[in-house]
């Protein structure tokens, strides 16, 4: 990962302090991040739904 | 010192029953053995010698009044650092929660506090629990007797070394990507990581919302089930909570394996990773143990191993991202180096990347479910080596994402580590088993099976007496 990179993802992220501070702290944690979206898989489909789902609160009172 | 350390919370409550032992007698051994021992071992980040005296106090009274209220009335357990004890600071073993005191008991403080248990202090953690073994917090990392100087495994680090020398009898952790069953793994004790939404995770700090778990941690399996008995319930201000029935967890322990079916997920650690031989071996025996007992015990397959582990610390990084983001931009030096560089990773995952690995995470646990259809549960590997030096930098980084416990966090699934032997250098190996959501009945089941038949949950660290 360059430095123009490097600094592109940590200024959107709101980490520029780190640029100065923890530039490789930055560099060795972007990229393993980077290497684990790399790695999700590409087939998911439109049927794949995620089962962590919004969902209202139950209400014993009314049972609803 | 006295061995009264080394009572388990099951032995410890017949003898209150009977009136042949009293808390505060309990209390004050193990305020000595912590005095004594934890200034080598660290598992303590608060100590709280008036208050369980108090408390043993006032369990005695309430005890020789013929009022017990249990079998977790009047033992001492500890907390980790993350669960809130009201009046007493919540620090996360972080410089920046070093203040903060927390003005609610947790929801499994307010369950241990109804069962009459009593508390003895705040327990190390990894920082936040996901920064650790780490030298540069405001409190030093636990250290493993196991070796006399190791990785004692985390985050719930605290809980396992307490256990292992015999400070306490019982103790919390939480499980995100294998917290509870690392520290069991590298301090031959028992952790159960029970399924997702059986015990209320309202009061303690979160690390990843969707896959944080409130664990038991004890000596042996029998205890496991006695502790998860109390936390487990429906809380219906936790989200993750499931309303559902909870059972007797020990029902079904010393009913033996026979006729049960278990699968042996070889190829997480020998095959997508290669555990280290000793590992491997301790794997294979227990394995045949089993076999001996009368289960079917056959080899097969879940899906591949990376593919939960990156289910995993994308959600994991994600979430916890979002939890940690104004502090780490703040205030990024009140965070040790390790807790800071884990949590800002999650900066660069996306919202679609953070959706997709929701959405592959539902797809997992349905491929698990059915390759685990017929079986009553799996044997795995927890650890895929034995503990490093703590002071071994390299070797604890190398060592910390060996592991087979991600996938449970994953799938939600009960999953207990217990000791499984020793290498040739002493020190702790484990073996993991896995069940059916809601079934950890089943679980400790198989889990006793094979205690009782090896007796490796009865050693004890050499040099701790």
């Amino acid at each position: 990962m360059d430095t123009n990179e490097l600094a592109r993802l940590a200024g959107a992220a709101g980490l520029t302090r780190y640029l100065e501070l923890y530039p490789e702290q930055l560099r060795a944690a972007f990229s393993l991040t980077g290497d684990l979206v790399r790695r999700l898989p590409k087939d998911l489909g439109p049927t794949d739904e995620p089962g962590h789902v919004f969902r209202l609160p139950f209400s014993r009172e009314t049972g609803q | 010192m006295s061995d009264l350390g080394w009572l388990s919370l099951a032995e410890a409550s017949r003898l209150m029953d009977a009136r042949k032992l009293s808390p505060v007698t309990l209390v004050d051994a193990l305020l000595a053995r912590i005095e004594q021992l934890d200034p080598k071992w660290h598992a303590f980040i608060r100590l709280m010698p008036e208050e369980a005296r108090a408390a043993a106090q006032a369990a005695e009274t309430e005890i020789m009044a013929g009022r017990r209220r249990g079998p977790l009335h009047g033992i001492p357990v500890g907390l980790k650092d993350i669960i809130d004890l009201a009046g007493v600071p919540t620090t996360c073993h972080s410089k920046l929660f070093a203040g903060h005191v927390a003005t609610k008991n947790a929801v499994v403080t307010e369950r241990l506090e109804a069962a009459g248990a009593v508390f003895m202090g705040k327990l190390s953690t990894h920082e936040f629990a996901i920064g650790g073994p780490s030298f540069d917090l405001p409190w030093p990392p636990a250290v493993n007797p196991w070796g006399g100087g190791n990785f004692p495994g985390g985050s719930s680090s605290g809980s396992g070394v307490a256990l292992a020398t015999g400070m306490l009898p019982a103790a919390l952790g939480t499980d995100t990507g294998g917290s509870v069953r690392n520290p069991a793994s590298m301090c031959a004790i028992v952790g159960l990581k029970p399924t997702y939404g059986r015990v209320s995770r309202r009061g303690v700090f979160p690390l990843s919302f969707s896959l944080d778990h409130v664990g038991p941690m004890t000596r042996d399996v029998v205890d496991n089930a006695l502790l998860l008995q109390v936390l487990a319930g429906h809380d219906p201000l936790d989200p993750g909570s499931v309303d559902v029935a909870v059972p007797d967890f020990s029902a079904e322990i010393g009913r033996g394996v026979k006729g049960l079916k278990i699968g042996l997920v070889r190829h997480f650690y020998d095959g997508d990773e290669t555990a280290h031989p000793e590992q491997i071996a301790a794997i294979d025996a227990a394995a045949e143990v089993l076999r001996q007992q009368g289960a079917d015990v056959r080899e097969i397959r879940l899906a591949p191993l990376g593919d939960y582990s990156v289910c995993n610390r994308i959600i994991l990084a994600s979430e916890a991202f979002a939890l940690h983001r104004r502090d780490l931009a703040e205030r990024p030096g009140d965070y040790g180096a390790l807790a800071r560089q884990r949590l800002v990773g999650g900066a660069i995952i996306g919202a679609a990347d953070y959706v997709d690995a929701l959405r592959q995470r539902d797809r997992l646990v349905h491929l698990t479910l059915e390759a685990m259809a017929g079986f009553d549960a799996v044997l795995t590997a927890s650890s895929f080596d034995p503990p490093p030096p703590i002071d071994d930098v390299e070797a604890c980084a190398r060592v910390y994402p060996r592991q087979a416990r991600q996938p449970f966090n994953v799938t939600g699934q009960p999953a207990i580590a217990i000791p499984a032997g020793f290498t040739a250098d002493g020190l702790p190996l484990s073996i993991q088993l896995v069940g059916h959501p809601w079934a950890e009945a089943r679980v400790y089941r198989i889990a006793h099976a094979y205690e009782a038949a090896t007796g490796w949950t009865k050693h004890r660290p050499p040099g701790v007496m």
